[in-house]
């Protein structure tokens, strides 16, 4: 896969049913080593090492695909960016944040780098459906953010 | 917090434990995957027990918030996205 030319973070990730099932399909040969504390929680919830180890496989095929669409994501604004016209906006790095239901696209302009909260759901549909609606709201959602931050600035 | 889409290892309540008799593990500790949730409780995906064909069917099931008693899933740090500071700067 090409490497994209901004930041990828993925602190939080989710996980979907197909890697869930994948992971308690997998031989156990498969299954990564637990950390002490994953192995104490195991023990303190009292289910076996097994059990958590498939779970955080499973976790680790999310996060695998948590990277592509992270690129995926960023590889799309950039896109639409590009209709704002010459080349003033660059993505520079998307963060998934998971736990809070969003991503977040670092975008460089002037010289300056604002970050767009783009909700989960949003995301979701334009990189699954792609449908013109979906890309429509995704746009919408970053000129009214590069527009209200230029606002302030000019003030 | 957003748990649809965590991995999560779930305790049960002895309320919980005891309505749920038979379909979780006795001690009510369990891994499930959290496919959705609302003011009620989590729908989640527990250990898988058979194959799976496209279309086929997958159980799930619904679990009420009142008969966990505990749930326990990971956190991964990463760096903040980078902000500007707030406040005045000098021109």
């Amino acid at each position: 896969m090409k490497r994209p030319d901004f930041t990828v973070r993925v602190s939080d990730f989710t996980t979907s049913i197909e890697e869930w099932d994948r992971a308690q399909r997998a031989s156990r040969s498969e299954l990564p080593n637990l950390s002490a504390e994953q192995k104490d929680v195991a023990r303190k919830f009292g289910i076996t090492e097994e059990e958590y180890a498939r779970s955080v496989l499973a976790g680790r095929y999310g996060n695998e695909r948590m990277n592509t669409r992270a690129q995926d994501l960023g590889e799309e604004v950039q896109r639409i960016m590009g209709t704002f016209g010459d080349g003033r906006y660059r993505v520079v790095a998307v963060t998934a944040e998971m736990f809070k239901g969003r991503w977040v696209v670092g975008i460089e302009a002037q010289g300056r780098v604002v970050n767009v909260a783009i909700p989960r759901e949003l995301a979701d549909d334009v990189l699954d459906s792609h449908t013109t609606d979906d890309l429509g709201k995704l746009k919408e959602k970053l000129l009214s953010a590069l527009e209200s931050t230029e606002a302030i600035e000019r003030r | 917090m957003e748990i649809k889409g965590q991995r999560v290892v779930f305790h049960l309540s002895p309320e919980g434990r005891d309505a749920l008799k038979g379909i979780v593990p006795r001690k009510g500790s369990f891994t499930a995957l959290v496919l959705d949730s609302d003011t009620f409780g989590p729908v989640v995906r527990m250990r898988k027990t058979g194959g799976k064909t496209v279309n086929e069917e997958l159980p799930l099931m619904f679990l009420r918030w009142d008969y966990i008693a505990a749930m326990a899933c990971e956190y991964r740090f990463a760096p903040a996205p980078d902000s500007r500071p707030i406040g005045f700067t000098r021109e």
